[in-house]
């Protein structure tokens, strides 16, 4: 039975018109979403590689793009291109690409987004008329008064029509990912291909649970218009409102100060220990830096002495700052996961969100990037930046200011620490994108569970 | 030739809707192979809600149908092996044609290995034309989608075929091409329960006629006792009468 109904499925739904549609607009917008992102990786691979050469030994590290961004730009725009380092702080640049300002306002279309938005309205729409659109021109009717079961019916309609869904999608991918190989993309190189593949598998995790959800309420209506209309606005909501409702409703939970309170009170912090700093270098300065003629002024003498006594003082200053950006990381981390939790109620979300981190332009990759950027910011403050110093003298009045700074002499060349943005490895990513994944099957199971019970006492009169 | 035994059998069957609506009451009826039982009512008078009892669409109040002795409402899988049903306004599936239709209903009526000159037959005995037999059922007219409704039930080849005002909208010709059907069906031995509203066609064909009121049986006459009587007058005079519930 079940063999039969799932054929009869299969068959129904590819003699139908939106069969055709669906694999029209796969075929189109797949491949060319995919060939037109690859190209844009190129160029930004191409950039990123002269960059990095001309630099040479310097504090500007730069972020090598992501091939994987092809499938799902992500954050890929919003992480920075290059970043400047300076004793105790760092600047990120080219974080947005501004040419492209129709792109920044409307998303770009690429694989995931594809899968997301537009497989995931097809999925419930296909599905959302399945079951309501068979009673009203009375073909339920006819089949159940045959010895069949309403679970044997409604896995066959499940799997039979799920599995037409998969076809323009399968087939739309594999052309893409020829036609990607053909052009030279390395979908063999590091560990991409099994990337690739758990991208594929989300999204059918993900498209089956939509089209759950759309049998679900297929089974809950019993007008094929109403239907529509219902699994339309159940698209809306897990689609748009829920992940988009995630960042100010974690906003409102979780309150951080701003980047900019934080640079002023960061500021503040440092300001405090450069004056105890610059009392207890007072006395050196008295010795060694006149300015008023009455001694001489022997600046290697003073970056001398001063190395034994600033010492402490900076590296309390290195310390407490790194201790200061730690615990703003830390609260800016608890509301992006907050907020990312409450988007996960949204299979929509849940797949995003995995997807992209396995595309490496994801929160995973976000948050690798930046502890890589602290821990050079570590490496070449050691090698680097302790050469450097900057003192600064206030009278005990605090009226008057004298501020100066140098390079103490290194012994022989500065060794630059290299930079080479390392990206998670596979199994780091996997276990990012773990509970998206137990979302999207505990989503599949709800949602198929509530269509299976729901149709169980579906009036078919 | 009728059996003894009743191939459809009604046993005090009574439905009350969540609404508080009864649209059956009391209902007692048996339908004997090689029978043909009309059953004539208004709308709401309880006669489509007699036929999905009879599938276990929804469940009776109390009281139990039969088919083939089987309590329809105990073991349904195995009651609806021998019950065919044909419905009013049957759309089927417009994407397949007529004999994909008819081959996936002869499948789950548990018919697997029919030919497709088995198929041909079935569809030559309604006199659905022979062009039609591949052609996609979104181009047929509603006589013919009625014609291929009956040869799915006549494929199913089942003791008992429930007809839900099988002839509604059906232009003369089909409903005469219809209705020798139906007198070769019962030749074979079906038992035939048929809702309708044509009292003329419940005369011809009907063994047994009963008239349905607000869900109780209030009349039931054969075709014997039909001969002296005026059918048309008796339904228009129940159809008239003072409502049965207070």
């Amino acid at each position: 039975m079940f063999k039969t109904i799932f054929k009869k499925e299969l068959l129904d739904q590819i003699l139908s018109p939106k069969f055709l549609i669906v694999s029209l607009l796969c075929l189109v917008l797949v491949p060319a979403s995919l060939l037109l992102n690859s190209a844009g990786y190129d160029d930004a691979f191409r950039e990123y590689d002269a960059a990095r050469k001309e630099a040479g030994n310097s504090t500007e590290i730069f972020r090598e793009p992501s091939a994987l961004s092809a499938f799902g730009i992500g954050l890929e725009n919003v992480m920075p291109k290059s970043v400047v380092f300076s004793k105790y702080q760092m600047e990120a640049r080219g974080a947005q690409v501004q040419s492209e300002v129709l792109s920044n306002i409307n998303g770009k279309i690429d694989f995931v987004v594809i899968v997301s938005f537009l497989l995931g309205l097809i999925a419930v729409l296909y599905a959302g008329t399945m079951a309501c659109e068979e009673k009203e021109i009375g073909t339920l009717k006819l089949v159940l008064a045959n010895p069949v079961k309403r679970s044997t019916v409604i896995g066959a309609k499940f799997a039979g029509g799920f599995s037409v869904l998969l076809i323009p999608f399968a087939l739309s991918t594999l052309i893409a990912l020829l036609l990607l190989l053909g052009q030279g993309f390395p979908i063999f190189a590091s560990g991409n291909a099994a990337r690739i593949a758990a991208v594929i598998v989300l999204s059918v995790l993900y498209l089956a649970a939509m089209f759950s959800l759309g049998l679900f309420i297929s089974t809950r209506t019993h007008k094929t218009s109403l239907a529509l209309l219902a699994g339309f606005f159940a698209w809306i909501f897990l689609t748009f409102i829920i992940p988009k409702t995630g960042e100010p409703l974690a906003g409102l939970i979780r309150r951080i100060p701003s980047e900019d309170a934080m640079k002023a009170n960061r500021a503040q912090v440092r300001s405090q220990i450069e004056k105890e700093k610059g009392k207890a270098l007072a006395p050196l300065m008295e010795k060694y830096l006149h300015v008023d003629g009455r001694g001489k002024w022997d600046w290697d003498a003073y970056t001398k002495a001063r190395g034994p006594v600033a010492q402490n003082y900076e590296e309390r200053i290195d310390q407490t700052l790194q201790k200061f950006d730690a615990a703003y990381e830390q609260k800016k981390s608890d509301r992006r996961n907050l907020s990312l939790n409450i988007a996960r109620i949204s299979p929509a979300s849940a797949f995003t969100q995995a997807a992209l981190n396995f595309c490496d332009t994801g929160v995973a990759d976000l948050e690798n990037f930046s502890r890589s950027l602290q821990n050079h910011g570590i490496l070449l403050s050691r090698a680097v930046f302790k050469y450097s110093f900057q003192d600064t003298f206030t009278s005990d009045d605090g009226k008057t200011n004298r501020s100066m700074g140098g390079a103490s002499s290194p012994e022989g060349k500065i060794d630059y620490p290299k930079f080479r943005y390392q990206f998670p490895a596979f199994e780091e990513t996997l276990r990012a994108a773990a509970p998206d994944l137990v979302l999207l099957i505990f989503f599949n199971l709800i949602f198929f569970a509530a269509a299976y019970v729901s149709f169980g006492g579906y009036d078919v009169r | 030739m009728t059996t003894l035994q009743p191939i459809l059998k009604a046993d005090d069957l009574s439905k009350r809707y969540e609404d508080g609506v009864l649209a059956l009451d009391h209902l007692n009826l048996e339908v004997r192979g090689g029978e043909v039982y009309c059953l004539l009512g208004a709308n709401g008078a309880g006669k489509t809600t007699t036929i999905n009892l009879f599938l276990n669409f929804i469940p009776p109040t109390t009281g139990t149908c039969f088919i083939k002795g089987i309590d329809v409402n105990k073991d349904p899988l195995e009651a609806k092996k021998y019950v065919a049903f044909v419905s009013e306004n049957v759309m089927l599936y417009g994407n397949f044609t007529a004999r994909q239709n008819l081959d996936f209903f002869a499948k789950l009526g548990g018919k697997p290995n029919l030919t497709k000159e088995q198929y041909y037959q079935v569809m030559r005995r309604v006199s659905l034309q022979e062009k039609a037999f591949e052609q996609r059922v979104k181009t047929y007219s509603k006589g013919m989608r009625q014609k291929l409704g009956i040869s799915i039930a006549i494929i199913k080849d089942a003791a008992g075929i429930l007809l839900d005002e099988p002839t509604s909208g059906l232009d003369p010709k089909a409903a005469e091409e219809f209705q020798e059907t139906l007198a070769e069906l019962k030749g074979e031995g079906k038992a035939i329960l048929m809702s309708t509203h044509d009292i003329f066609r419940a005369k011809e064909i009907g063994d047994r006629v009963g008239i349905m009121k607000e869900g109780r049986l209030v009349m039931e006459r054969t075709r014997e006792e039909l001969q002296y009587e005026d059918l048309v007058k008796i339904y228009i005079d129940y159809m008239k009468s003072e409502p049965l519930t207070a």
